[in-house]
C-alpha cells in the first residue's frame, strides 16, 4: 500500500468517446459494452511501477456533457495530469478537441500533463480521425499521443502509464514544487507509508496534513 | 411559498406598525448611507458612508429592514465595481453580512412567527442577479487572499446557503473554483477562517454529489481528519464534530467516495478517532457530553460505511449490486483497520465516556460488521478484553452482560443482536458457546474465574429477573439455531446451578419449560412467552430426540394443549400460535429443516433487521409460511411416519394437536402478516426520519414507537375480535367433531350389517384418508353383496314369484345397499374434508 508519490488525474472529453470505459479497463481489467450512466464509477485508484518506485494513480472520471462543463473545470487545477479522450469514429469530438485544450489551459495548473488518446482504434471500418490528424493535432499543442482501445485495452496501460512517466520525469527535473499539494502530486512515505493500519490503542503517528 | 409577498408585507408592517418616527429616523439613515455609498465621489467618503451604515445595522433590525429591497443591489455594485479596493470590498462585505444577519432570536413568540429580516434578505439578495456569483468570486484572487474578505465571504454565503443551499450550490459548482477555494481555506492558518469555512462546506455537501466528489478530489478527507486530530480528536471539540460531520456528508450516498476513502487509507484515521482518553476526575460534566456527541459523529462513518443508507429512488438490481459490493469492501476494509477491537472498547469498556447511546451505535456497529463475513465472527471468537480489575474476559462473555443487563432497551437489543449475529451460520463458534455451558459450581459467581459464557446464560435463564431471562433466550436460540449436533449436546449437559436454585431443574431444556410455564401462569408479559417458545421450535426444529423429549417432560404437553385451547387468561394470539407451531414441530421436526437456511438470502443483501423487542423478526416471517406448507402437505399425506413425539402424544389427543396445529397456523399467519406490515412500515418511517435527522443515531425513535404504539392498538382490537369468532369457531368445529363421530358409528354399525370387518374399519381410523380409502372399499364389497343377494333369490325363487317381481326386489335392495354406502360415504368425506381444512 506505501508508495513514492500520489498522482492524481482526470479524464475528459466529449460524453460517449469511452472516458468510463478506459478508466474500468485500466483498475478493472474489463470492458462493460453497454456502460450504464447511472452507476458510472467516478473513481478508480490503482498502483503502478515506475523505475522501481511504487506510483499510486488517482483517476476521475468526469461527466463530458457540455451542461456540466463549469462542474469538470474545478478538477482542473488540482489534477497532475489529464487523459484528454476523442473517439476517432466521430469527427466532432475530434473537432472539440481545441475548447476542451482551452479550459485546461484556463483552469489547470500550467504543468499539468495532458495525454491525446483517440479511443476506440478496434472501430478500424468506421475510423473518422487519421492516426495522423491526432498526431498532427498533439504535436501542435504540446501533448502525448497515443490511440486506444478500451474495448480491447490495446494501449490502455500505456495511456496511464506514459502519463505517470513524464510527470515522473517533471519531478526528477524539478519542475514542481511537490510540496504544493495543489498540482495534484504528493510525496509518500515508503514502506510503512501511507495505508497503515492503526492499531486501537496507539495513536498514528502526528503527521502533518499530507498523511496518506 | 410567496415570500416575497410576505416580505412587502413585513417591510409595510414595520414600516407602519412600528414606533413610526423611529423607523422613519432609521430609513432615512440608511437611505442617505446608501446615497453617500452610491453616489459619493471621494472614495475616502464612501469608506466611511460604508463603516457608519454597518455600525448601523449592528443589532438593528429595523435597519436590516429599512435596507432590503434597493440597499442590496448598491451594496453588491460596490463589490462588482470596487475590487481593487479591499477596504471598500470589506465594508461592502460587512454591511451585507450584518444584513443577513439572522439576530439575536428575541424570545417573544411575535418575532418567533415572522420571517426574520436577516432571512428575507438573505433571499431578496439570492435574487439579486449575479449577486452569487459575485460573492462566490471573491473567494479568489486578491480578495480571496484577503483574510477579512475571505472571513466575511464564507459568513455570507453561510447565512445565503441557510435559506436556499440548493441554489448557493449551484452557484459555487459554477464557479471553477468555488469549491477548491474553499478546500483551501479549510486549511487556513487562521482558526476562525478554517471553522467558518468547515461549516460552510458541512452545508454544501449535503446532498450535493458533485461538491462532495470535488470535495473529495481536493482532498477533503485528509484535510478533515487530520482537523479532528490535531483537534483533540474524539476528545476535542465541537470542531471535531463538525469535521465528522463534513466526512459523514461526503461518504453517506456517495460510493465512489467510498471507494476513495478505502483507497486512500483513510479507514485507520477515521477508526482511531474511536480512541478515548483515560477519564480524568477532573473531567467536566460538557466536555464528556461533547465526546459523546463526537463519538456518536464518528461511529456514524462506521455505520454509513457498513450498511451504506439506500438512495431515495428505487435501486435497480445493477445498483443493488454495487452497494452490496461496496458494503462489502468496507465491511473488509473496516476489519483489516481493526475496527472490532475498537468498537468493542467502545461499547464494553467506555466507563469514560458513559453514555448508552454512544454504545449501542457501537454495539450496532459491531454487529454490521459481523453481518456475513465469517472472518469478522471468527476475529469476535477471539477477541477479549482486559479488565480494569486486572485480568481478561472474551468478548462474546463480555457482550453478554449488557444483553441480558443493560438498563436501556436499546443497547440490550443491540447487544443480544450482535451475539446473534455472530452466530448466524456459524457453527464453529456456535458449538464453542455451547460448550461454554458447563456444569456450574457454586463458586462461579458472575465476573468470576469460573462463570463463563454459558454459565451466565443458564443463570439468567433460571433467575429472578423475567426480562433477563427471555433476552437469555434470545441469545439461546441463535447458539442453537441450525446447529442439530448443539442442540442435542445441550440436552445432556447437567447444570448445577447454585445453591439458591437449586429447586430448578438441572437440565436446560425442562429449565426452558418451567420458564415458559410461569410466563404462562403468570400471564405477564406475552414477550417472555414469545421468545421462549421460538427458543423451543428452534430447538426441537430438525432435531426429534429434543422433540421426544420435551414431550416426555410431564408438564409440557398439557401445558402447550391449554395454551392452544385459550385456557389460560389473556393468552396473545401470537403466543396461542406459536404454542401451535411448537406443537407441530414436535410432531413432525423435520418439517421446517429447510429453515436451516433461514433468511440467507436476505442477509447476504445485507438487510439487517434488529429484534428488538419483537419476538418476530423478518427471518421467522420468512421461515413460517414455508413451514405451514410443508406441515400441511405432511398431515394431509397419508401414511406419513409422524414423529417419536406424536406417538408419544395419546391417542386421543392427536387429532385435536392437528387441528389446533393448522387453526393455530391460520391465525398466526394473520397475525405475523399484520406484524410484519407494521414492522416494514415502522421501519420505513424510521429511514424517512434517517434521511430527515442530521443525527440519524437517533433514528427519530419515539415518532416510531408512537406509530407502534397506535398499530398495536388497532392490533390488540383486530386480534381480540379474531379471537373471540376463532374462539366460536372453535366451538363450532368441536361440536361437527362430535356430530361426524356419531354419523361415523352410525355409519359403522351399518357397515356391520353389510358384514364388512368394522375392525378394518376400526383400525385403519388412524388415518383419515385410509379410512376414505377403506369406505370406498367398502362400498364395493356392498355393491357386490348385493350382486350376490340379487343372484341368490333368483336361484331361491319360490315358484308363483314371478321373474319380474323378483327383478323388482333386486333393484329395490340393491338401491337401498347404495344408498346406504353412498351416505356413509358422504360422511366420511364431510368429516375427512373437515379435518383437512381446518
Ligand atoms: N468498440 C469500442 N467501443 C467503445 C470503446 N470505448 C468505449 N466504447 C463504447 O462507447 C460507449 C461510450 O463509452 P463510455 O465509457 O460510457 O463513454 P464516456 O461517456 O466518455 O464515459 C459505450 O457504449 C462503450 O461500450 C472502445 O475502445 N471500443
Ligand atoms: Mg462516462
Amino acid at each position: 500500500m506505501s508508495y513514492a508519490y500520489l498522482f492524481k488525474y482526470i479524464i475528459i472529453g466529449d460524453t460517449g468517446v469511452g472516458k468510463s470505459c478506459l478508466l474500468l479497463q485500466f483498475t478493472d481489467k474489463r470492458f462493460q459494452p453497454v456502460h450504464d450512466l447511472t452507476i458510472g464509477v467516478e473513481f478508480g485508484a490503482r498502483m503502478i511501477n515506475i523505475d522501481g518506485k511504487q506510483i499510486k494513480l488517482q483517476i476521475w472520471d468526469t461527466a463530458g456533457q457540455e451542461s456540466f462543463r463549469s462542474i469538470t473545470r474545478s478538477y482542473y487545477r488540482g489534477a497532475a495530469g489529464a487523459l484528454l479522450v476523442y473517439d476517432i469514429t466521430r469527427r466532432e469530438t475530434f473537432n472539440h478537441l481545441a475548447s476542451w485544450l482551452e479550459d485546461a489551459r484556463q483552469h489547470a495548473n500550467p504543468n499539468m500533463t495532458i495525454m491525446l488518446i483517440g479511443n476506440k482504434s478496434d472501430l478500424t471500418h468506421r475510423r473518422a480521425v487519421t492516426t495522423e490528424e491526432g498526431e498532427q493535432f498533439a504535436k501542435e499543442h504540446g501533448l502525448v499521443f497515443l490511440e486506444t482501445s478500451a474495448k480491447t485495452a490495446h494501449n490502455v496501460e500505456e495511456a496511464f502509464i506514459n502519463t505517470a512517466r513524464k510527470i515522473y520525469e517533471k519531478i526528477e527535473q524539478g519542475v514542481f514544487d511537490v510540496s504544493n499539494e495543489s498540482y495534484g502530486i504528493k510525496v509518500g512515505y515508503g514502506a510503512g507509508g501511507a495505508g497503515q493500519t492503526v492499531r486501537p490503542g496507539e495513536l498514528p503517528a502526528a503527521k502533518s496534513s499530507s498523511c496518506c | 411559498m410567496n415570500l416575497l409577498g410576505k416580505v412587502a408585507k413585513e417591510f409595510g408592517e414595520y414600516v407602519a406598525g412600528e414606533d413610526q418616527l423611529g423607523v422613519r429616523s432609521e430609513d432615512a439613515a440608511v437611505e442617505r448611507l446608501l446615497q453617500r455609498v452610491s453616489d459619493g465621489i471621494l472614495p475616502d467618503d464612501r469608506r466611511e458612508a460604508l463603516a457608519q451604515l454597518r455600525d448601523l445595522l449592528t443589532g438593528n433590525p429595523q435597519a436590516q429592514v429599512a435596507l432590503g429591497n434597493a440597499g442590496l443591489p448598491v451594496l453588491c455594485t460596490v463589490l462588482c465595481d470596487e475590487r481593487g479596493d479591499l477596504e471598500m470590498v470589506r465594508g461592502a462585505l460587512e454591511c451585507l453580512v450584518l444584513a443577513v444577519h439572522p439576530g439575536a432570536s428575541s424570545g417573544t413568540s411575535r418575532a418567533g412567527r415572522k420571517p426574520q429580516p436577516g432571512a428575507i434578505n438573505a433571499e431578496l439578495l439570492v435574487r439579486v442577479p449575479g449577486a452569487l456569483a459575485l460573492v462566490v468570486g471573491l473567494l479568489q484572487g486578491a480578495t480571496g487572499s484577503d483574510f477579512y474578505v475571505a472571513y466575511h465571504t464564507v459568513q455570507l454565503l453561510t447565512a445565503l446557503g441557510a435559506g436556499n443551499m440548493p441554489r448557493l450550490q449551484e452557484a459555487v459548482l459554477a464557479a471553477p473554483m468555488g469549491v477548491a477555494r474553499l478546500m483551501d481555506l479549510l486549511g487556513s492558518d487562521h482558526e476562525v477562517l478554517r471553522n467558518e469555512a468547515l461549516l460552510l462546506l458541512v452545508g454544501l455537501t449535503r446532498a450535493s454529489a458533485d461538491v462532495q466528489k470535488i470535495a473529495a478530489f481536493e482532498g477533503a478527507f485528509e484535510r478533515v481528519l487530520s482537523i479532528a486530530r490535531e483537534e483533540g480528536g474524539a476528545d476535542g471539540g465541537i470542531v471535531v464534530q463538525d469535521c465528522l460531520e463534513l466526512l459523514n456528508n461526503l461518504l453517506r450516498t456517495n460510493p465512489g467516495n467510498q471507494l476513495m476513502f478505502r483507497e486512500t487509507g483513510h479507514v485507520s484515521g477515521l477508526l482511531a478517532l474511536l480512541q478515548v482518553a483515560p477519564p480524568r476526575s477532573s473531567r467536566r460534566r460538557g466536555v464528556a457530553r461533547q465526546a459523546a456527541a463526537n463519538l456518536l459523529a464518528a461511529l456514524e462513518t462506521v455505520h454509513l460505511l457498513l450498511d451504506p443508507p439506500k438512495g431515495p429512488q428505487a435501486a435497480s438490481a445493477a445498483e443493488e449490486k454495487q452497494r452490496e459490493e461496496n458494503r462489502v469492501s468496507n465491511q473488509a476494509a473496516l476489519l483489516r483497520g481493526s475496527a472490532l477491537d475498537a468498537l468493542l472498547a467502545l461499547a464494553l469498556l467506555s466507563s469514560s465516556v458513559p453514555s448508552p447511546a454512544v454504545r449501542t451505535q457501537a454495539l450496532q456497529c459491531v454487529q454490521k460488521l459481523l453481518v456475513a463475513m465469517p472472518q469478522a465472527q471468527m476475529a469476535l471468537m477471539e477477541a477479549s478484553l482486559s479488565l480494569r480489575e486486572g485480568g481478561s474476559v472474551p468478548a462474546l462473555q463480555a457482550l453478554l452482560r449488557p444483553a441480558l443487563q443493560a438498563r436501556n432497551a436499546g443497547e440490550r437489543a443491540a447487544a443480544a443482536a450482535v451475539l446473534q449475529a455472530f452466530c448466524r451460520g456459524n457453527s464453529e463458534g456456535q458449538s464453542m458457546l455451547v460448550a461454554t455451558v458447563l456444569p456450574v459450581g457454586e463458586e462461579g459467581a458472575p465476573g468470576g474465574d469460573h462463570s463463563t459464557f454459558g454459565s451466565e446464560l443458564v443463570r439468567a435463564l433460571a433467575g429472578p429477573d423475567p426480562a433477563a431471562a427471555a433476552w437469555a433466550a434470545v441469545v439461546l436460540r441463535g447458539v442453537l439455531d441450525g446447529n442439530s449436533a448443539g442442540k442435542e449436546r445441550v440436552l445432556r449437559i447437567p447444570l448445577e446451578l447454585p445453591a439458591g436454585m437449586q429447586s430448578a431443574p438441572s437440565l436446560l431444556l425442562p429449565l426452558c419449560v418451567s420458564c415458559l410455564s410461569s410466563a404462562l401462569q403468570t400471564g405477564r408479559s406475552g414477550y417472555s412467552a414469545c421468545v421462549l417458545l421460538r427458543l423451543l421450535i428452534t430447538w426441537v426444529g430438525g432435531c426429534p430426540v429434543a422433540a421426544t423429549q420435551l414431550i416426555e417432560i410431564s408438564d409440557a404437553l398439557p401445558l402447550l394443549l391449554d395454551t392452544l385451547t385459550g385456557r389460560f387468561k389473556n393468552t396473545d394470539p401470537v403466543v396461542r400460535g406459536l404454542a401451535a407451531v411448537l406443537l407441530g414441530t414436535c410432531a413432525l421436526p423435520n418439517a421446517g429443516s429447510d429453515g436451516d437456511s433461514d433468511g440467507a438470502g436476505d442477509r447476504a443483501a445485507g438487510h439487517v433487521y434488529d429484534d428488538g423487542e419483537n419476538p418476530l423478526d423478518r427471518d421467522f416471517t420468512v421461515w413460517l409460511p414455508a413451514f405451514e406448507a410443508r406441515l400441511r402437505s405432511l398431515v394431509s399425506a397419508s401414511g406419513v411416519a409422524m414423529s417419536a413425539a406424536a406417538a408419544k402424544m395419546p391417542a386421543a389427543v392427536r387429532p385435536v394437536v392437528q387441528h389446533g396445529v393448522v387453526t393455530g397456523l391460520q391465525r398466526e399467519i394473520a397475525e405475523l402478516r399484520a406484524r410484519n406490515s407494521a414492522l416494514e412500515q415502522s421501519s420505513a418511517a424510521s429511514n424517512g426520519a434517517e434521511a430527515a435527522v442530521a443525527q440519524p443515531s437517533l433514528y427519530g425513535e419515539s415518532g416510531a414507537l408512537a406509530v407502534r404504539a397506535a398499530e398495536a392498538e388497532v392490533r390488540a382490537g383486530r386480534a381480540e375480535a379474531e379471537a373471540a369468532s376463532l374462539r366460536e369457531e372453535l366451538d363450532g368445529l368441536q361440536e361437527r367433531y362430535r356430530d361426524a363421530a356419531t354419523e361415523l358409528d352410525a355409519a359403522r354399525s351399518q357397515a356391520d350389517e353389510a358384514r364388512v370387518t368394522a375392525a378394518r374399519l376400526e383400525a385403519d381410523l388412524k388415518g383419515l384418508s385410509s379410512a376414505y380409502n377403506n369406505l370406498e372399499a367398502h362400498a364395493f364389497a356392498l355393491e357386490k353383496r348385493v350382486g350376490e343377494h340379487g343372484a341368490a333369490p333368483a336361484g331361491d325363487a319360490a315358484p308363483g314369484v314371478s321373474e319380474a317381481e323378483a327383478a323388482r326386489r333386486e333393484t329395490a335392495a340393491a338401491e337401498a345397499a347404495g344408498a346406504q354406502a353412498e351416505e356413509g360415504l358422504a360422511d366420511l368425506l364431510a368429516l375427512t374434508r373437515h379435518m383437512r381444512l381446518t
